[in-house]
């Protein structure tokens, strides 16, 4: 029964991911480079959502209603995907950098801050 | 592995079932007997204590090669709580509980070994972790057989943990600057709620001093638990009403 109660539901209190879960609020800072466009610069904040990844060891972080992005995740909170890396700095607060080089002379990055809600 | 333990674990309730069942007993002798164990214990190692490297293959989970190229690092600990013994036959004794554990796991790193394995970022990450400190405050189910002949008593079976709260400290290496190169450290504390899934074989010796109602039983023994360790443990078990004279 206890069984039932414990891994039946939703989050299970067991997963090291669980304590990472939840709405979070985005604050994202973009910035490309290419001969054409020049240097693109933003920052902007907006909602989102981290849930359990499609695998045991990711957590997939959304907002701004994209489908989202799947991270592997450590056990001491580090995160990183191909281009990108960062950590959970503490269970409510995740910081991630993104950098691409998408040709000799144009680049992208993306600096990522969310805290939980 | 799993099968085994819990092939083992069906063999001791049928068994415990059957002497409860077929086993006639001295009217002076109590079937059940409650006491209380408190002791310290000292985990270290078979073996050398540095773990090799071994070869990496694309593909690999990351917890496979985690703790390669690291020192583990002896360490103490406590147990203490309550235990049951179920009398089977003439000596022989089932013994169960639930004790408080506090265990430690310590892995370490060379600095240079990881500066040299590892690219370093501004950022922590767990490539760059200089030591892994785990605390484990476990909640520890004993099953063991029990021998009583004259004073000596001597214990056999396994301490399993059923639950943990578990506080990892995490030491990172962060390179600061590039020209001339230097290094810092960082510090990170997870705490989690874990079933560990962990047994730890065991094996206690212990001699009984009989004080009018009360007993006490000083006792020595030997935990054996994963990376090849072993605790050498000591304490007491005391019996607060000695029905098993």
């Amino acid at each position: 029964m206890l069984c039932f109660f414990v891994f039946g539901c939703k989050k299970n209190p067991f997963d090291y991911r669980t304590k990472y879960l939840g709405n979070y609020v985005f604050v994202v800072h973009s910035s490309s480079y290419n001969p054409l466009d020049g240097l693109i610069d933003t920052t902007f904040s907006i909602n989102g959502e981290i849930e359990y990844g499609s695998e045991k060891n990711t957590i997939l972080i959304s907002f701004g209603g994209s489908t989202g992005t799947d991270f592997k995740i450590y056990e001491d909170g580090t995160v990183d995907i191909n281009y990108c890396s960062g950590e959970f700095e503490t269970t409510d607060k995740l910081v991630y950098s993104c950098y691409r080089n998408e040709s000799p002379s144009a680049h992208s990055s993306l600096d990522v801050e969310g805290e939980k809600k | 592995m799993r099968k085994l333990f819990i092939t083992i674990g069906i063999i001791l309730i049928i068994y415990v079932s059957y002497g409860q069942d077929s086993l006639k007993y001295n009217a002076q002798h109590s079937k059940y007997q409650f006491s209380f164990l408190a002791g310290g214990f000292y985990k270290s190692f078979l073996g050398n204590k540095y773990i090799k490297p071994t070869t990496f293959e694309l593909g690999d989970p990351f917890e496979q090669h985690q703790y390669e190229r690291s020192i583990k690092i002896p360490a103490g600990g406590f147990k203490f709580g309550a235990l049951l013994d179920i009398r089977m036959a003439k000596h022989w004794y089932f013994t169960t509980g639930l004790l408080f554990c506090y265990r430690k796991d310590i892995f370490e790193y060379n600095s240079d070994t990881i500066k040299k394995y590892n690219s370093i970022g501004s950022i922590r990450n767990i490539y760059n972790v200089l030591s892994y400190n785990y605390v484990y405050n476990s909640l520890e189910i004993p099953l063991m057989i029990l021998l009583k002949f004259k004073r000596i008593n001597l214990y056999a079976g396994a301490f399993i943990p059923i639950l943990s709260y578990k506080v990892a400290n995490y030491t990172y290496i962060i390179r600061q600057s590039s020209y001339p190169i230097s290094y810092n450290t960082s510090e990170k504390t997870i705490k989690t709620l874990e079933v560990p899934f962990k047994i730890y074989p065991s094996w206690l010796m212990s001699y009984t001093i009989n004080l009018a109602k009360h007993r006490l039983e000083p006792f020595i023994g030997m935990d054996f638990g994963p990376k090849r360790s072993f605790c050498l443990q000591g304490g007491l078990i005391f019996t607060p009403y000695n029905y098993q004279k």
